[in-house]
C-alpha cells in the first residue's frame, strides 16, 4: 500500500465528519418531491402538445415514461421552448424507439386494453418513421405474469408492462412508451378538419360501430372508431386493422406536416385541448422533439406481418422471421430489412 | 418489485450522502446532489426497482450526474477553501497536518471527475474494478488507467509541494 493510498483513504475519512444527517435531507427530498409532482402535472399538458407534435413530424405517440438506456435522468425541462426551436446543427446520432400504445377504455369495462400496438423506430440517420405492427393477440413471455397475449399487459400492470414485455421480446431500449385512447383520436381528428386516407377494403359495421366504405375519402372525427377497431369482416381480421391504424397514422402525420400544426404553438394548443384527458404524455420530451425536428421526410413507413401463425392461444410473434426483425431494429437497419421482406411492408 | 422508494430511501441515503461528500468535496453540493439524485430516481422508481441492484443503479445515476453537471462549482470551492490555508507554515504539528491533508483533498478536487469518482470509489467505498467499471460506465481497464493516472497526479504534485 503506497503513501498517497494511505493518504487518501485518511483524506477521505476525515471527510466523513461534515457528511451531513439523512434525516433532514430526507426531508428536504420529499418536500422537492411535492413540488417535482406539481410541475410534472403541468408537463403532462406540455407533453400532450408535444405529443401532438411528434405526429405531425412523423412520431405518433401519447403517454410515456422516459427511459434513457438505462439511464433515468435529464428530464424534460426544455419542452415549451423545443416544441418550436429549428433543429438542432448537431444530430443525435442515436436511434430511437417509442411504444405506440393505441388504448380503450371501453364501456362498461373497468381495464383498458391494447388494440394496438406499435413499435416506432427512429433510425439514427432519421430518413424515416418506422412503424412495427405487434399484433396484440401476439403470445409473448409478460414479466412475472407468465405467457400471455400482449393486448393483456395494458390491463395487468399499465403501460409500463406491456413496455418492459415488449423491451423483453424484442432486445430493443425503448425511449418512451405512448398511450392514446379513442376519444383523443376523435377529437385530434376533428380539431384537424378530418384525415384523408384510402382504404383498400371496407370495413363492415360491427358492435354498434357504423362501417367505413372501400376507397379514398376523409376520416372524420366519428370515423375514428369504425376504422381503428373494426377487424370483423376484413380479409385478415387485426393484420388489416392494424395496417389501417398505420396508414391512419401516417396520415395523420402527413397532414399536421402539411398544414403547419407542427410548427404553431397555438394550433398545437387547440390540438390539446382536443385530445382532452385521453392523451397522456411523459417521458424525455427535448430527447423526442429533437428526433422528431430532424426526421427527413414526414413519411411512416408501417411493417407488420404479413399472415399470422397462429395457434389456438394466440398468435406466434417469436419466429425466426419476428426475430430477424427484432434484430435489424436493434441494429438499426429496417430499410435493409424491409427491402429483403417487403411482404411486411404495408403500403 | 420487492422493494419500495421509501425504503430504499430509509436504508440507503446516508450512505449516498457520505458518497455524494466525498465526490463533491462539499456537504452542501453534496446534498443538492443526492437531492437531485432522489428525485430522479423517484421518477423511474419503476426503472430502478427491477434493475438488478437498485443502490448500484442509483449510485450510477448520481455518478453521471456529478461528472456531467459542468455548473457545479465544486472545484473552485475547494480551491479557494484550500488556498486561504496558508496557515500552513503555522506552528503546530497537528496544523501542519491539517493542512496536509486539505492539500490532498484540494489536489484531489483538481483532477478530472472521472478519475475523481474512480478514486472515491475504489478508495472509499472499496469496490472492486468490475463494479467501478459498471458504475461508471467504462471497461474495467479504464476504471485501473483512472485509478493510476490520478494517483500518479497526486503523488506528483505532493512530491512537488513537499
Amino acid at each position: 500500500m503506497s503513501n498517497i493510498e494511505e493518504e487518501l483513504r485518511a483524506a477521505f475519512e476525515r471527510q466523513e465528519a461534515v457528511v451531513p444527517e439523512a434525516g433532514s435531507v430526507r426531508s428536504r427530498i420529499d418536500l422537492a418531491w411535492v413540488g417535482v409532482k406539481r410541475r410534472r402535472a403541468k408537463r403532462r399538458a406540455f407533453g400532450a402538445a408535444a405529443a401532438v407534435v411528434l405526429v405531425a413530424a412523423a412520431v405518433p405517440v401519447v403517454t410515456t415514461f422516459a427511459w434513457h438506456g438505462g439511464q433515468p435522468g435529464q428530464e424534460d425541462t426544455v419542452v415549451a421552448n423545443s416544441a418550436t426551436s429549428a433543429p438542432p446543427l448537431v444530430t443525435d446520432a442515436a436511434p430511437i424507439d417509442v411504444l405506440l400504445i393505441g388504448g380503450d377504455h371501453r364501456a362498461g369495462a373497468k381495464t383498458p386494453r391494447a388494440d394496438t400496438i406499435v413499435l416506432l423506430h427512429l433510425p439514427a440517420d432519421r430518413s424515416a418513421g418506422w412503424m412495427v405492427s405487434l399484433p396484440r393477440s401476439g403470445l409473448v413471455d409478460v414479466p412475472g405474469k407468465g405467457r400471455q397475449k400482449l393486448a393483456t399487459t395494458l390491463a395487468l400492470g399499465g403501460e409500463q408492462l406491456t413496455a418492459r414485455t415488449v423491451e423483453a421480446l424484442t432486445g430493443v431500449d425503448l425511449d418512451a412508451a405512448v398511450v392514446v385512447d379513442y376519444a383523443a383520436w376523435r377529437g385530434i381528428t376533428r380539431a384537424v378538419g378530418g384525415i384523408d386516407m384510402c382504404l383498400d377494403q371496407a370495413i363492415p359495421p360491427q358492435d354498434g360501430r357504423a362501417g367505413l366504405a372501400e376507397g379514398c375519402q376523409r376520416i372524420d372525427g366519428d370515423d375514428v372508431s369504425p376504422l381503428l377497431q373494426g377487424q370483423a369482416g376484413l380479409k385478415q381480421a387485426s393484420i388489416d386493422r392494424d395496417r389501417n391504424a398505420q396508414r391512419f397514422l401516417a396520415a395523420l402525420a402527413k397532414k399536421l406536416a402539411a398544414d403547419g400544426t407542427a410548427t404553431s404553438p397555438v394550433r398545437i394548443n387547440q390540438l390539446l385541448a382536443a385530445a382532452g384527458g385521453g392523451l397522456v404524455y411523459d417521458g424525455n420530451m427535448p430527447m423526442l422533439l429533437r428526433a422528431a425536428a430532424q426526421l427527413k421526410t414526414s413519411e411512416l413507413i408501417g411493417l407488420g406481418e404479413p399472415v399470422f401463425t397462429s395457434t389456438a392461444d394466440g398468435e406466434i410473434v417469436d419466429s425466426a422471421q419476428w426475430k430477424s426483425l427484432y434484430q435489424a431494429i436493434r441494429d438499426d437497419r429496417l430499410a435493409k430489412w424491409a427491402a429483403a421482406n417487403p411482404s411486411f411492408v404495408n403500403d | 418489485m420487492a422493494v419500495t422508494y421509501e425504503e430504499f430511501a430509509d436504508s440507503r441515503l446516508s450512505a449516498l450522502l457520505r458518497y455524494a461528500v466525498m465526490l463533491t468535496g462539499d456537504p452542501n453540493t453534496a446534498e443538492d446532489l443526492v437531492q437531485e439524485t432522489m428525485l430522479r430516481v423517484q421518477l423511474h422508481w419503476w426503472r430502478v426497482a427491477r434493475s438488478d441492484s437498485p443502490d448500484a443503479y442509483v449510485r450510477k445515476i448520481l455518478t453521471n450526474q456529478f461528472i456531467e453537471s459542468r455548473r457545479s462549482s465544486w472545484w473552485r470551492r475547494v480551491l479557494l477553501r484550500a488556498d486561504p490555508d496558508p496557515v500552513v507554515a503555522s506552528s503546530t504539528d497537528h496544523a501542519a497536518e491539517t493542512a496536509e491533508r486539505d492539500r490532498v483533498w484540494a489536489l484531489l478536487a483538481g483532477l478530472p471527475r472521472g478519475q475523481r469518482a474512480a478514486l472515491v470509489l475504489r478508495y472509499y467505498e472499496d469496490l472492486p474494478d468490475r463494479e467501478i467499471a459498471e458504475i461508471l460506465g467504462c471497461a474495467v481497464g479504464t476504471v485501473r488507467s483512472s485509478i493510476s493516472r490520478g494517483l500518479d497526479a497526486l503523488r506528483a504534485e505532493l512530491v512537488e509541494a513537499r
